[in-house]
């Protein structure tokens, strides 16, 4: 099928790589199908472009890129929100919100995105109880990253925004 | 907005399968219990919003290119 997008112009995009997000992102209950783009020259970046928004795109990346310890639980009932039974072959991406200067873009490790690989079905999950934050400075935690090694869960404190 | 004073241990109901009861009052605290079928997500409202207004933040146009980005972070991965 064909769609039309703002930034990488009119996309076949095949049935198959139409991921559907029923809820629709929160605040975006309207657009509920979605492709994702990848490009080797922005990786770990992706593009989750919106099918039924042209304009709608999120940068989103795996958290585990700039958190090798990221976790939450879910629960089954979540998990019947994307047809899933387990864990296991889900897909997680976090969004980032872009700035004017590179140390001010952040992820939003707090409403990750989850997607059945095997349905198609997404949903952003929203972590209640977690320290995890929506604007967790990208930069910082690659550098945090470096300085301890790979152990970072030393540095979760300070980082309650908000 | 219906509006309904409650005593601690007092709740109220929603229709026949949601219940809220007032477990304890502390200061400007109250704690809530919540029973509700699992069909319904419940959040902190403010967590909720938050998330939403991340989103529409993470919606607009980017200043910065991707691949700038992607550069930086290439050449702090080496």
């Amino acid at each position: 099928m064909k769609f039309e997008t703002t930034r990488f112009g009119a996309i076949e995009v095949e049935n198959e790589n139409i991921l559907i997000f029923p809820e629709g992102p929160l605040g975006f209950p309207e657009c509920t199908r979605f492709t994702l783009i990848e490009e080797e020259k922005s990786h770990p970046f992706m593009m989750l472009q919106s099918l039924d928004l042209p304009t709608l795109a999120f940068v989103v990346l795996d958290p585990l890129v700039v958190r090798p310890d990221y976790h939450f639980n879910v629960t089954l009932n979540d998990l019947k929100l994307i047809k899933a039974t387990e864990t296991e072959n889900l897909l997680v991406y976090c969004i980032v919100t872009m700035a004017k200067e590179i140390k001010d873009v952040t992820v939003n490790l707090q409403g990750p995105l989850v997607i059945n690989p095997g349905t198609k079905l997404g949903h952003q999950f929203v972590l209640v109880d977690s320290d995890y934050t929506t604007r967790e400075p990208l930069l910082q935690s690659i550098e945090s990253r470096e300085d301890n090694g790979l152990n970072d869960s030393a540095l979760e404190p300070q980082k309650r925004a908000v | 907005m219906l509006i309904l004073t409650r005593k601690l241990g007092e709740s109220i109901t929603i229709g026949d399968d949601i219940k809220i009861q007032v477990l304890e009052i502390k200061g400007k605290q109250v704690r809530l219990g919540i029973q509700a079928p699992k069909k319904y997500s419940i959040h902190r409202e403010e967590i909720y919003q938050r998330i939403q207004e991340e989103n529409k933040l993470a919606a607009q146009q980017s200043p910065l290119s991707l691949k700038s980005i992607s550069d930086i972070w290439k050449k702090k991965k080496e």
